[in-house]
Formats: structure tokens, sequence, C-alpha cells
């Protein structure tokens, strides 16, 4: 009976390290704490005209840059996860029946190069502006409508999937 | 009262920035290593998902958009040789918008024709059965 029936093989599960994941999370809440509670007092002395501009200078330059740190460890960690694969992303561009889906691709195409664009501007605005002149590069409504191009070919692409999908299974008996 | 020309608000900004810059490469190096190794699923980019053939639409649309995301990124690279403080992305030509939108256009034609033309022929099935 065992013999015709074999208990099929474990399914391999990624390593997990409990401790290290804990230690993570702990730290990643204590910054964000340490954030949040530098931001609020910053903005209080800031509410309650305190003239103190040393502390508020020290407060507001701490609080921000434990934001960049903050920001840097939830990207650090989102990347780590994804190259270690505790994040899948075998079907990052498929289908719901796995096959790869044209329309997610473009769209993953496009976000990636105007997102990539438009940091490779701005880094270049702050080394080239001075310090009282930073301003984000705008974005033109020609890029806009690139976004919309891709952004709307996909919704329209799912659309006709879903509802060819909802005929299809109506009309089966 | 509050003196913002005191805090190093561009360095600041420059560790944001390049922590970014750090990130999307990271994330795009992961990506392409996932599509190169088979990791991300590819098959099938070029074939219809209605009839299971290499559609000539699909592939079209999937040249213009790698084509149109190449030559963007390079008219935006290139306006940037002159050296100036940039204040906005450059605008894309017009003819670049025509040439994506009317091969999404096609695609999705394509898409939506072969959609219905499964249908009629699963419901012509069904009739003689």
């Amino acid at each position: 009976m065992t013999e015709d029936n074999p208990t099929p093989p474990p399914v391999p599960t990624p390593p997990t390290s409990a401790p290290a994941q804990a230690i993570g999370n702990r730290a990643l809440i204590a910054i964000a704490l340490l954030a949040a509670v530098s931001l609020g007092t910053a903005y209080e002395l800031y509410q309650n005209q305190v003239t103190s501009d040393a502390l508020l200078i020290a407060l507001t330059g701490s609080a921000s840059l434990m934001l960049v740190v903050l920001l840097s460890c939830l990207g650090g960690i989102v990347v780590a996860k994804m190259a270690s694969n505790h994040i899948n992303l075998a079907l990052l561009v498929a289908e719901d029946d796995g096959g790869a889906s044209l329309s997610r691709f473009q769209m993953l195409l496009f976000t990636f190069v105007i997102a990539a664009l438009y940091l490779v501007y701005t880094l270049y605005t702050l080394k080239l502006a001075s310090a009282g002149t930073l301003v984000l590069p705008e974005i033109p409504n020609g890029v806009l409508g690139l976004i919309g191009i891709s952004g709307g070919s996909y919704v329209a692409s799912k659309g006709i999937q879903k509802s060819a999908e909802t005929l299809q299974n109506s009309k089966a008996p | 009262m509050f003196h913002g020309n005191e805090l190093p608000y561009d360095v600041i900004a420059q560790g944001l920035g390049w922590a970014v810059a750090v990130w999307l490469a990271a994330m795009a190096a992961v990506i392409a290593r996932g599509m190169l190794s088979g990791g991300i699923a590819l098959a099938g980019l070029r074939r219809c998902s209605f009839t299971g053939r290499h559609s000539r639409a699909r592939t079209q649309a999937l040249v213009a958009s790698v084509a149109a995301a190449a030559v963007y990124a390079a008219i935006a690279l290139l306006a940037l040789r002159h050296g100036q403080v940039p204040t906005a992305l450059p605008d894309p030509p017009n003819w670049l918008l025509y040439a994506l939108g009317g091969s999404h256009l096609g695609y999705l034609g394509a898409k939506g024709t072969s959609a219905k033309r499964t249908l009629s022929q699963s419901n012509q099935g069904g009739d003689h059965d």
C-alpha cells in the first residue's frame, strides 16, 4: 500500500533565522520611534516659537538622518529578501496561468526607466544647484503620457482577459 | 526663526538620493538576474494567451515598448550633456508617443479579436454538442 502511494518529498522551505529577524525588527521599530519622537519634538518647538536654533537644528538634523537610515534599512531588507528568495519573484510578470504577461513586463520596464531617469535628474540637480535653489525636477505631460499609455495598456489588457474568462465561465455547463 | 541654511540639507538629500539610487540599482539587478536565470518566468511573452500561438501583435508591441523606453532614456541622458541645472525631465517627441500608442492599440485590438474568436469557437463547439 505504501509502495503504491509513496509519500511526496517534503517541500523545501527557505532557511529562516528567527533571532536575526527579531533583532532586525526591533532595531527598525527603535529607529522609527526615535525618528517620530525627534520629529514631533522639533515640530512642537517650532509651533511654540522656541528660539533655541541650535536645539532645533540638532533635532531636525538627527530626525532627518534617522529617516534616511530607516528608509535605507527598509529598502535593504526588501532587496535582501528578494535576492534570497524569501520574497518570491517567479510570477512577477506572469498571468494567472503562469505564462508571461506582456502588459506587466512593459509596465515594469517603463516604471524602472522613468524612476531611474528621475533619480538621475534629481542627483544631477543636487550636484549642480546651490543650497538655496534646490528644486525637484518637474515631470512634463509627455512623460505622463508615456506612463499613461503603458498603464492604460495594462489595464485594458487585464480587462479583455478578465471579461473573456468571465464570459467563458458563464457559458460553461 | 527656522534657519534652514544652517542644516546640511544638501548633504542629507544627497545621502538619501544615493541610498535610493543604490536601492533601485540593486532591485534592478535582482530582477535582471531572475529574468536571465529563468527564476522569473518570461516564457510565453510573445504567445497569445487565448490561442497559445506566437502572436505578431505581441511581438511588435514588445519591440516597440523596449525601443520606446530605450529612445526616451537616450534622449533624457543626452539632454544632461549641456551641464545646466535640469528643471524638468525632457518631453518625449510626439512621434514616440504616437508610435507607442499605436503599437499598444494594435496589441490590444489583436488580443480583443483573439478573445472574441476563441469565445465564438467555443460557443459553436458547445452548440454542436
